[in-house]
């Protein structure tokens, strides 16, 4: 049972994030295209712009590994 | 490094103006700003005469540019030249000529080809043609169909409606089109004419004299050529003075532009620029001997200027001269600041190395690097790394080493350590970062020393932050902890103090940077794990042949994910985490008044 309940919870820590981050990164894509049309120079922005919110899926998938080697 | 520049001055009697802007152009290296109209001077005015050679200066480029042009779409492409171009008026004159030549070239080759196009068109249906026009009890309609679906629909609908008495012949373009014939009675006419009409199917004009229409297409093919070889025949006459008029003009008037920054009084002139500091010497040498000894070049003194102004040169070894390329995606450092190329050069390929770590993917990035020409450099080092960080690793196509060749990693797997691979990664981002406080500590010591002494106290209590937290977790003896929080409550007040409020949250910002090292890991964990997924493939199918396809076809997805996604994290790695705590953007691009050519900026 415990291990349903770790498994679980690691799954929603990188499903969550792997939500959030999609859908900040959905929002940024569509503006930052938007932008580039007129100003195809914002090109670099435009990368760490969409970047940038892969940090919480990157810690999402960190946490993640850490409740399943805790309850390893 | 951002080379030296110097601002200078040159100083000369008015008349030789011209001729001391056509030496700078000759020597290319000085970048012209707005000369200070102070102490008498002021903005040279620009007489009449200045202005209509200007004006004839612009137009008779257009006219160059127009006939170059003209020429390259009737098949004709000049060369540029350098050497001596026709006096400007003869130049100006012979170049209005050919343009207006040119277009009327260029306008009879449009309708020839057009017509040809038409012809060619129909070619296929010239028989059915002929056969129909010969039967003078039909009318014949041509049609164009945009789908080939419309066709079959035309044909039932005029049938059924018709009982048949109709012909049609069609022919499908390579464009998709389907030009139709349709022969009917006479007296069916009007009543397709309607149906036509009410299908809303393109009418095409029968082509007349359809006896001619065969020679005529092969004329037109002889008057296409015959107009190319004029074509060629004018670049053959005119192509190497128009080539040379063109940079004769484009010279002309980049020199006019740079007068335009001069200030003079009734006698003299003064223009002001930038030039990399150790050519000041030569171009004063240069331009007295060119242009006579009462040309004078002074240095304007340093603390007339600051560094917003300099424009901006990046000059670095050649090993790392290509990753200047990674740099230019952003603004130009603010003279006077690091120029961050050499860092760059050093942790991107090593960032990547560790996140990539296999020796395969190594050796295939060094292979694509063959083909990457003046970007090859990149490609290296970065391979170099990944193969380094792939021995460490033990990886050769994921797990494919240990299974065939029994390879065993020198530092530890990244199958096993995932916790060891995360306090790795996050190292490397404060190792990263404590560099990065260190050069803003660095470069700012001279101008803002107390801005300095804030980013060397930012650095010393992330380290203590390091210390306090390894104490913590038993990796440092403990009485360690004590001393390091002590250290850390006495230096937060300070860095405030230096740098006010906002420090304290500058530091919590850069804490946030080293957690974001994480994705090094997280990164480097997703490639291992899709290789060895890749690899177990070829176990997984009934076929060995298809498991083995299927694992390469895996493993090169695995490594276009591998090319593209630890690139565009280091990037964000450099760009956001690293070069925010030393990096100041704002230089100006040096732009030198020198002769134009074809690709340079004018």
């Amino acid at each position: 049972m415990a291990l349903l309940w770790i498994s679980l919870a690691a799954a929603g820590a990188i499903a969550m994030t792997a939500l959030a981050t999609g859908w900040a990164q959905s929002k940024i894509g569509a503006s930052i295209a938007a932008s580039l049309a007129e100003k195809p120079e914002l090109r670099t922005t435009a990368v760490l712009m969409i970047a940038i919110p892969e940090t919480m899926v990157v810690l999402g998938f960190v946490v993640a590994v850490l409740i399943l080697l805790r309850g390893a | 490094m951002i080379i030296e520049m110097a601002r200078i001055r040159v100083l000369g009697p008015r008349a030789r103006l011209d001729a001391t802007v056509r030496a700078l152009q000759d020597r290319g290296v000085v970048h012209v700003v707005d000369a200070a109209p102070v102490g008498g001077l002021r903005r040279r005015d620009v007489d009449p005469i200045e202005r209509r050679r200007r004006r004839n200066l612009t137009r008779a480029l257009g006219d160059v540019e127009h006939a170059l042009d003209v020429l390259r779409t009737l098949g004709v492409a000049i060369e540029d030249r350098t050497g001596v171009a026709p006096p400007e008026p003869l130049a100006a004159r012979i170049a209005g000529h050919l343009a207006t030549e040119l277009d009327r070239l260029a306008a009879r080759e449009r309708a020839l080809r057009d017509e040809r196009d038409t012809l060619r068109a129909y070619e296929p249906l010239f028989p059915a043609l002929e056969e129909m026009l010969r039967a003078h009890h039909a009318t014949v309609f041509l049609l164009v169909l945009r789908t080939a679906a419309a066709l079959d629909a035309l044909r039932t609908a005029l049938e059924r409606r018709l009982d048949g008495a109709i012909e049609i012949r069609a022919h499908t373009q390579p464009s998709g089109d389907t030009f139709v014939l349709v022969a009917a009675p006479v007296t069916q006419a009007a009543e397709i004419e309607h149906q036509l009409v009410e299908a809303r199917v393109d009418r095409a004009p029968l082509p007349g004299a359809l006896d001619r229409l065969r020679p005529r297409l092969a004329e037109v093919e002889r008057e296409l050529a015959d107009i190319r070889e004029e074509a060629a025949a004018i670049a053959r006459r005119h192509g190497d003075d128009l080539a040379r008029a063109r940079r004769m003009f484009h010279d002309a008037l980049l020199r006019l532009e740079a007068e335009d920054h001069a200030a003079a009084t009734a006698r003299a002139f003064v223009l002001e620029g930038w030039l990399p500091a150790r050519e000041r010497a030569d171009l004063a040498r240069a331009l007295t001997s060119a242009v006579g000894p009462d040309i004078a070049v002074e240095e304007v003194g340093r603390d007339e200027w600051s560094g917003d102004e300099a424009p901006v040169v990046l000059d670095n070894p050649p090993l790392f001269r290509p990753f200047e390329a990674l740099i230019s995606l952003l603004p130009l450092p603010r003279y006077g600041t690091v120029d961050p190329t050499p860092f760059i050069a050093v942790f991107f390929p090593m960032l990547f190395g560790v996140i990539v770590g296999d020796v395969g993917y190594g050796v295939v990035i060094a292979l694509l690097g063959l083909l990457l020409g003046k970007y090859a450099r990149i490609a290296y080092a970065v391979a170099f790394y990944t193969v380094v960080f792939g021995l460490l690793y033990g990886e050769l196509f994921g797990d494919l080493g240990t299974r065939w060749f029994g390879m065993r990693p020198l530092w530890f797997d990244r199958q096993e350590a995932v916790l060891g691979f995360l306090v790795l990664a996050i190292a490397l981002g404060l190792v990263h970062l404590l560099l990065g406080l260190v050069i803003a500590a660095v470069s700012r010591w001279r101008g803002h020393r107390r801005e300095a002494i804030g980013r060397g106290l930012t650095a010393v209590m992330l380290v203590l932050v390091a210390v306090a937290l390894l104490a913590l977790f038993e990796q440092l003896p403990g009485v360690l902890l004590t001393p390091a929080v002590i250290g850390l409550l006495v230096a937060l007040p300070v860095v405030i103090v230096l740098e006010g409020i906002t420090a304290l949250f500058d530091f919590m910002t850069i804490l946030g940077h080293v957690m974001s090292y994480a994705r090094v890991m997280a990164l480097g964990t997703a490639s291992v794990m899709l290789a060895v997924v890749a690899n177990k493939m070829h176990g997984a199918f009934g076929s060995a042949a298809i498991g083995v396809a299927f694992a390469l076809v895996f493993h090169l997805v695995n490594f276009a994910i591998t090319l593209f996604s630890p690139t565009i994290h280091v990037m964000r790695l450099h760009y956001v985490e690293f070069f925010g705590t030393f990096f100041e953007p704002g230089g100006g691009p040096y732009r030198p008044l020198r002769h134009w050519s074809p690709g340079a900026a004018s």
